[in-house]
């Protein structure tokens, strides 16, 4: 009991976020306790196996082909100077900014029969009437969706291990005697390899927290899965079963993720930074790493945007009131979300801080965990939570389930990974001396955090508030299932909008969507940029 | 006399608008040490790397045992010169043991007797299994060391290769090296600021400076 007595409040207030965040998990897990009825044995006798093949050869697919567009564009970009290079190297971001689903009803209609896909190849006589392109409703199309807009967590995590790759490195491979080619696969691809399969286990995990373009293009997966068991078949038990065994495999591609990160930090440990030397790229290799770069944003933004922009035009009255309600609500939520995300993230790295321990700094990393659950599963645990504690309170269940706290505390727990990076990053930037001269001058922790670290750490704290905005804005699962009745965010409009097939009058959201994800695009570029004055 | 291994004749490098050698002459005999001193920015590791291939000249010719390895129509690459190059940096790879960076740049292991006989000569046998990031300053330059004499280089380039190194272990190890280098009749350039290491270690001192290289001892 004495021991407990010696925590302070800043560490039982991140002791007490630690737990409200695992709580939801952890009712997930609690569910395999409770038996299996036979709605799951008809599920894993008919459809289980279907749902774990089409989300193995989705993953599988999307790990290979972001791995060939993220790490060669980074390496072109990073060693090379070819045509366009200076713009490729922030574009070949933009992607981010498109959600999957958005990409999907965009491609839907491109590539379908009458579509301006098939049309444009007809019109030029290159295929004849009859023909038609591959259906992209299909597992391949996920695919493809997935890999161009998903590819720039590889592309960005290899580029900045490419950095570390320095340059006497490389010299000391080539006096070894080892010609280009073998220095490549001897030296910067083990070095690189972590960051590597880092960015691609992201890239897993959003894959399989994915709902709305499975849902779009019909392949049941273990989200749409998931789904169809509880609003469909009304079996809550049997979804969260089911749940927890996507959060398993979750939790094993998490862990593989921190471990390669970790290895990451090692291999660029005490090496004196010195960049590769560029090298200038002439004719046709010039051409050929323009267009290799080129593909990605073509497909992955500026093919998405245009017809977008051309739907949104084709509709007179884009400002509906369906739309000017979406977006106050879209805002109020994203603001309210990112303000309280912020707050804790500043609280918590704060106690990281100025406690010194290890514990302060697991809770921190442990609540940071949230983005790896899938917004679908993170949906059911808290409406769970929820509606234990509205029976404790109201004797019923929908007095806070049916509330905007669910859809506030998921996207908190969804975003907070986010809000922390920045914060510890901006952390890092001023002395921990500083703190003890405050404290030898007579400082309370209150007054530091708020005299010394807030002034310090505004940009920040305004960085992460932002960052949140634009992950909130493009939440799809976790809004569709948490949201009050009759209450409509904009992911929820184009959902609605695309799944009744009016995709005209999805565009004009879906690009206010994509504009609010440039936010963090400019910040990443910003970013990167930095990294390289740094370098040079 | 020993006869001429290492030649440079009217050696002129710039990079960008800077120029950084202008007309260098050097002549070095088979199994001769010397060293270059100068001023920081006088072109001392740029006339290594020119050597070692890892930067080409503007004009001028360095030629290696009567065969010319750079001029204007030739340039063979640093892996096919048969150099050694150690630097003040740490170069070791990250991603492989103490052990596996020694054997880099040789085919097979180290267990023959010639590699074991450099690393126990460098005290470093009991670090063969650690990561780079384990070893000390120190540690780490004496692997680097290590890792380019085995693979038995006909001309060793030392770019302030001592500096991590503490004073005992110095006065330890010159005596190694120098008897290395002599047994295996090694030809060696080496880039230093500190007299005492220059005077201990090599046959002959330049210096660099203003782009001309004087001899000094």
């Amino acid at each position: 009991m004495k021991k407990l007595f010696k925590l302070n409040p800043w560490e039982i207030f991140a002791a007490l976020i630690a737990a409200i965040f695992a709580i939801p998990i952890l009712l997930i897990f609690i569910s395999l306790l409770a038996g299996f009825n036979e709605n799951f044995i008809h599920i894993y006798n008919v459809v289980l196996y279907e749902y774990s093949v089409n989300s193995l050869y989705l993953v599988l697919g999307v790990s290979v082909l972001v791995i060939i567009i993220g790490v060669i564009s980074a390496w072109l970009v990073t060693n090379y100077e070819f045509f366009g290079k200076k713009i490729f190297t922030w574009a070949l971001i933009l992607p981010l900014a498109i959600p999957p689903y958005i990409l999907a009803y965009v491609f839907t209609e491109i590539f379908e029969y009458s579509g301006p896909a098939n049309s444009i190849l007809r019109s030029l006589n290159l295929v004849s009437e009859d023909y038609v392109l591959p259906n992209i409703r299909s597992l391949t199309g996920a695919i493809l969706v997935f890999s161009f807009t998903l590819y720039p967590y590889v592309y960005l995590i290899t580029r900045v291990a490419l950095m570390n790759v320095v340059k006497p490195m490389l010299d000391a491979s080539r006096i070894l005697g080892l010609t280009k080619i073998q220095t490549f696969i001897k030296v910067i691809l083990p070095i690189i390899r972590p960051a590597i399969l880092a960015g691609a286990a992201l890239v897993v995990m959003e894959t399989l927290s994915d709902f709305g373009a499975v849902q779009h293009f019909a392949i049941p997966t273990f989200t749409t899965g998931i789904f169809r068991t509880w609003l469909g078949m009304y079996d809550l038990i049997t979804a969260m079963q089911l749940a927890s065994i996507l959060l398993i495999v979750v939790c094993v591609v998490l862990y593989f993720e921190r471990y390669q990160r970790s290895k990451q930090k090692f291999a660029a440990a005490g090496v004196k930074s010195e960049p590769l030397s560029i090298i200038k790229l002439n004719g046709w290799k010039n051409l050929l790493a323009t267009l290799f770069c080129f593909i990605p944003v073509f497909i992955g933004f500026i093919m998405p945007v245009i017809e977008l922009i051309r739907w949104a035009i084709a509709i007179d009255n884009n400002f509906s009131n369906n739309f000017i309600s979406a977006s106050f609500n879209t805002l109020f939520l994203a603001v309210l979300a990112a303000l309280i995300t912020s707050v804790i993230g500043l609280v918590l790295n704060f106690n990281a801080r100025i406690e010194n321990k290890k514990s302060s700094e697991e809770i921190n990393n442990f609540v940071a965990m949230g983005y790896a659950v899938p917004g679908l599963i993170l949906a059911i645990g808290i409406t769970q939570f929820l509606t234990y504690i509205d029976f404790i309170l109201f004797n019923t269940g929908i007095i806070i389930t049916g509330s905007l706290l669910g859809l506030i505390f998921a996207y908190v727990i969804k975003s907070y990974a986010l809000s922390n990076n920045v914060i510890q990053s901006s952390y890092k930037q001023f002395s921990i001396d500083l703190d003890d001269s405050a404290k030898t001058l007579g400082s309370t922790k209150r007054n530091i955090l708020l005299n010394i670290h807030v002034p310090l750490l505004k940009t920040g704290l305004i960085t992460s508030f932002l960052l949140v905005v634009s992950e909130v804005v493009k939440e799809l699962p976790a809004t569709l299932i948490l949201r009050p009745f009759n209450f409509d965010t904009l992911a929820v409009n184009v959902y609605l909008l695309a799944s009744e097939e009016r995709m005209y009058e999805a565009a004009f959201p879906a690009l206010f969507i994509i504009f609010i994800g440039l936010i963090p695009i400019y910040f990443l570029s910003k970013m990167i940029d930095h990294s390289r004055i740094v370098n040079e | 006399m020993n006869k001429e291994f290492l030649k440079i004749t009217r050696l002129h490098y710039e990079i960008g608008n800077k120029l950084i050698l202008k007309d260098l002459n050097l002549s070095v005999c088979e199994g001769e040490f010397i060293s270059i001193m100068g001023p920081s920015g006088s072109g001392k590791t740029s006339l290594l790397r020119l050597i070692s291939g890892l930067s080409k000249q503007s004009k001028g010719t360095i030629a290696i045992n009567d065969k010319i390895v750079s001029d204007d129509n030739t340039f063979v690459e640093p892996e096919y010169r048969n150099l050694g190059l150690v630097v003040q940096e740490k170069v070791l790879f990250p991603h492989l043991n103490v052990k596996k960076n020694i054997e880099f740049g040789i085919s097979g292991n180290i267990n023959n007797d010639d590699s074991m006989h450099i690393v126990n000569k460098f005290q470093i046998n009991h670090l063969l299994e650690n990561y780079p990031h384990q070893l000390s300053g120190g540690e780490a330059q004496r692997v680097a060391l290590a890792r380019t004499l085995v693979t038995k280089p006909q001309i060793l380039l030392l770019d302030e290769p001592f500096n991590g190194l503490d004073e005992e272990l110095k006065k330890e190890i010159y005596p190694d090296i120098l008897s290395y280098l002599k047994e295996f009749n090694v030809t060696t350039i080496m880039v230093s600021h500190n007299i005492k290491e220059v005077e201990e270690l090599s046959d002959l001192c330049y210096e660099l400076k203003d782009l001309k290289l004087r001899a000094i001892k």
